[in-house]
């Protein structure tokens, strides 16, 4: 068991499963809402919308998590202003994405570090994981937990029913500005683990197991969270031993994983 | 008590008048049903009393709470929430806590107390009309607004939904406002009908509309004739 002896041995790689079991759970709690809510595109286009904001940090020496987050809401700010014209949700992610992208890139090769930092960003590396975004991915994922657990009726009627939520008096724009952030700060943590484009996948299938097996919310939330933290772990595992990326093979694991739960649905 | 006052409503989009000139009263009490062909106004004029429309002209003033049934609407039925956690929205949102035992009895009022632990998407649309019915009279209303609520539902279920309708809003003393493609049951129901075809054409007791109203603002002729064959049921009056 040359893993769990080199995970007590040296502290990078403690830091970096540490950081990517707190994350997959982040990812485990959001990702009910997203699949349910029907916000999976709005998922994956505020990851790859967060590569412009990873770009611009690196250009100007700035802190990636918080122009990458910053990016993360512009984006969603973005789609909510397009779609109130006669632009559909989809067709306005369907726009925005590719030019986040285009600037992200044009971005990183201005900054001369385009063959450095893009593959990471890209497809993730969980090597890069530091101790304070563990700290700062642990106080999230706590602050997730409690406003969940306060806002659990208001999250269940926003899910459900969001028209006649807003009529009987609950705060769905509230709601829906918590949620949306909440995507947008598990998007930037995701990202040094998976990478912009396998992002994703953390996002969304952790919530469709957890629309197979679930008969309430908690039981969503804790179905996903296990699915989520068990694929990567199983991943980082594998990864380690075989020698290969770590995101792309969490990425694998998890959608391997969940074919078999289909026959289910 | 005039519960709901409307004077002088229009309602435009762009410079198309959905609505023109609406004036009408509603005394407490009341069991009014609203009529008209599509497009008619119908719903706008809903959404306008629930308070989702307010870029109105005229005035609107309501004075009570109102419980709402709204059209067919998406509803996320496929995620995992009981009948009685999906009732209870209505007190919810209204007090910010939960009296399971009001639930409960509601749920016993309108007779799906049986499944209060099954998920909402076992429900049948009748069924699902109830638990509606239900998480309105949760919000404690004293004016209950539905916009066709016999949508999506069969005829034996409309029958019975009608019946639960009638009997609560007279055991809890509710005004109820309700909008109805079912001709034949709103004058089988309804104390007061209001036939609404962008203005309003008629308005007044039920045993007082008279059929000929109805053919002006039904340009389909085929729902007049089902309207007037149940006006002629529930009247004995016959037709010319």
């Amino acid at each position: 068991m040359s893993f769990f002896h080199d995970l007590a041995e040296y502290s990078f790689l403690r830091t970096a499963f540490v950081g990517g079991i707190l994350v997959a759970s982040l990812s485990g709690l959001v990702s009910p809402i997203v699949v349910f809510r029907r916000m999976e595109f709005i998922g994956d286009g505020t990851a790859h919308a967060v590569f412009a904001g990873l770009a611009a940090a690196t250009l100007i020496g700035a802190d990636h998590r918080l122009i990458a987050f910053a990016t993360a809401l512009l984006f969603a700010f973005a789609v909510s202003l397009f779609s109130r014209s006669r632009i559909s949700e989809s067709s306005a992610i369907g726009i925005l994405l590719p030019f986040f992208m285009a600037v992200g890139v044009v971005l990183f090769s201005v900054s001369g570090r385009y063959q450095t930092d893009v593959m990471g960003y890209l497809f993730g590396d969980v090597l890069l994981v530091n101790s304070t975004d563990v700290a700062i991915t642990a106080v999230v994922l706590a602050l997730s937990v409690i406003l969940t657990v306060v806002f659990r009726w208001d999250i269940k009627y926003f899910i459900v029913d969001e028209k006649m939520a807003r009529f009987y008096g609950i705060k769905t724009d509230l709601i829906r500005f918590l949620i949306t952030s909440f995507i947008a700060i598990t998007v930037v943590t995701t990202v040094k683990v998976v990478g912009v484009i396998l992002t994703g996948a953390l996002l969304i299938l952790p919530g469709l197991v957890s629309k197979i097996f679930g008969k309430s919310f908690w039981s969503l939330t804790t179905i996903s969270v296990i699915f989520s933290t068990g694929v990567f772990f199983a991943g980082f595992l594998t990864a380690y031993n075989l020698d290969l990326p770590p995101g792309p093979v969490i990425v694998i694991i998890a959608f391997v994983s969940f074919l078999p739960m289909l026959k289910f649905s | 008590m005039k519960i709901v006052e409307v004077k002088n409503l229009t309602y435009r989009i762009n410079d198309f008048e959905i609505l023109k000139n609406v004036t009408f009263s509603v005394e407490e009490g009341e069991f009014v049903g609203i009529i008209g062909p599509n497009g008619a106004g119908k719903t706008t004029l809903v959404r306008i009393l629930v308070g989702e429309i307010k870029n109105y002209e005229g005035k609107v003033e309501v004075r009570g709470k109102i419980g709402y049934l709204p059209q067919l609407h998406q509803v996320q039925r496929e995620f995992p929430i009981t009948v009685k956690e999906f009732a209870a929205m209505g007190m919810y949102g209204r007090y910010r806590k939960i009296d399971w035992g009001k639930v409960r009895s509601t749920l016993k009022d309108v007779g799906i107390l049986h499944k209060e632990n099954d998920p909402i998407k076992n429900l049948s649309g009748g069924e699902f009309q109830r638990l509606s019915l239900a998480r309105a009279l949760l919000s404690d209303p004293d004016i209950l607004v539905l916009d066709e609520p016999e949508a999506g539902v069969d005829e034996m279920g409309k029958a019975s939904f009608y019946e639960l309708l009638n009997r609560l809003r007279k055991e809890k003393n509710i005004t109820v406002i309700m909008v109805s493609h079912d001709i034949g049951m709103v004058f089988k129901e309804c104390s007061t009908i209001m036939c609404l075809n962008r203005t309003l054409h008629c308005h007044g007791p039920t045993e007082t509309i008279n059929p000929e109203d109805l053919k002006r603002i039904f340009t389909d002729f085929d729902i007049w004739i089902r309207g007037t064959r149940h006006y002629e049921i529930y009247h004995g009056r016959e037709r010319d």
